[in-house]
């Protein structure tokens, strides 16, 4: 259930989805807060990225629905829900790998006005390297560029699908807090995980997927005193 | 009057989601310009291979108009799919761009290629 006291900026709701006659979802939801930083665990193949994907439009739901702001969407689709501000970075390949990085943030500051393209040097910092394709950067930096760019998108909502995935420690720690300024700016931020440390450190509401639905626990201390939540996902952390 | 009228429904019609911005734009119209290079020699290949090579004249390079459109359709259709190959779909959704644009798009060149070959008098 969505928290009492706040208005959710994206809803995803009510999602059935079954892969021929394997069922992955089971009524899950989650909801995104503006100012906030939303986090989504589970284990591998509980169904988060079926969430999002179902969610988003890039993958059918049998029931669901999406609701941006004050729009429903009953047949989503990720083209009009970014028209709408919502990015979607999803858990590899974001980028063309026929256009440098930069070449691609010009074209997305082409296409959106309100863009920040400056934000992406928070967390990109070295020079030249968005000269690069992204062929041309490693697992990490690639990462980060990803990340970035969805934070130079200046979105209304951010939907990232294991954003600190390949990350060394202190990088997955950099886009985390990353994550969370972009939240304290007014973004309200998605996102699915297996580093609980980092991700834990930024999260403001904390979703935990298992049995191919959702449950709600709360904030990050309500989460680390949900014994189920803590014995049957974080075990030693 | 009467363009006060129209410039808040085509506003409120967002008619540039059709279209990627310049750098995607470029990238999509090159693409299935070589698409079209690649399907028109397979048209070629085809021709030789089933009636010979004295029957690649010059006549052979008009094709008749549903052969032209369903090449057309192709390509599109082709590029749509090294797009998903290459998981450049999510990025263009991300800037708007539906997958009716894409193939809008896509089907530009090879249209303007054939209209092309209408024109040139051989």
């Amino acid at each position: 259930m969505a928290d009492p006291g706040l208005t959710p900026r994206l809803a995803i709701e009510s999602v059935w989805k079954q892969f021929g006659r394997r069922p992955v979802l089971r009524n899950a939801s989650v909801w995104a807060y503006g100012g906030a930083v939303t986090v989504l665990f589970g284990r591998n193949g509980e169904g988060k990225s079926t969430l999002l994907r179902c969610g988003l439009g890039l993958l059918r739901a049998g029931v669901g629905v999406t609701i941006l702001g004050p729009r429903r969407h009953h047949r989503p689709s990720l083209a009009r829900l970014a028209r709408e501000g919502l990015f979607y970075l999803p858990d590899r390949d974001l980028f063309s790998p026929q256009l440098t990085v930069a070449a691609q943030v010009r074209g997305l500051a082409a296409r959106f006005p309100e863009s920040e393209p400056a934000r992406l040097e928070r967390i990109v910092p070295e020079p030249g390297l968005l000269d690069r394709h992204a062929w041309e950067m490693s697992g990490g930096e690639r990462r980060r560029a990803e990340v970035g760019y969805a934070g130079a998108r200046a979105p209304a909502v951010l939907v990232a699908d294991e954003p600190l995935r390949g990350l060394a420690p202190l990088d997955a720690q950099a886009v985390a807090d990353y994550l969370g300024t972009l939240a304290a700016e007014g973004c309200a931020v998605l996102v699915t995980g297996h580093e609980a440390r980092a991700l834990l450190d930024v999260a403001d509401h904390v979703v935990w997927m298992t049995g191919g639905t959702t449950h709600h626990l709360g904030d990050r201390d309500a989460a680390l005193a949900h014994d189920q939540f803590r014995n049957d996902y974080l075990r030693h952390i | 009057m009467r363009r006060a009228f129209l410039l808040p429904n085509l506003g409120a019609m967002h008619p540039w989601w059709l279209v990627p911005p310049p750098p995607f734009r470029g990238l999509l119209l090159r693409r299935a310009a070589v698409l079209w290079i690649l399907g028109r020699l397979m048209v070629a290949c085809f021709v030789l291979i089933a009636e010979g090579p004295g029957s690649l004249t010059a006549d052979a390079v008009r094709l008749g108009m549903p052969a032209s459109l369903a090449l057309t359709g192709f390509v599109a259709a082709l590029t749509l799919l090294d797009l998903h190959r290459r998981h450049e779909v999510i990025l263009l959704a991300n800037l708007g761009v539906s997958q009716v644009g894409i193939v809008f798009l896509a089907s530009l060149p090879p249209l303007a290629f054939e209209a092309l070959t209408w024109l040139i008098p051989v």
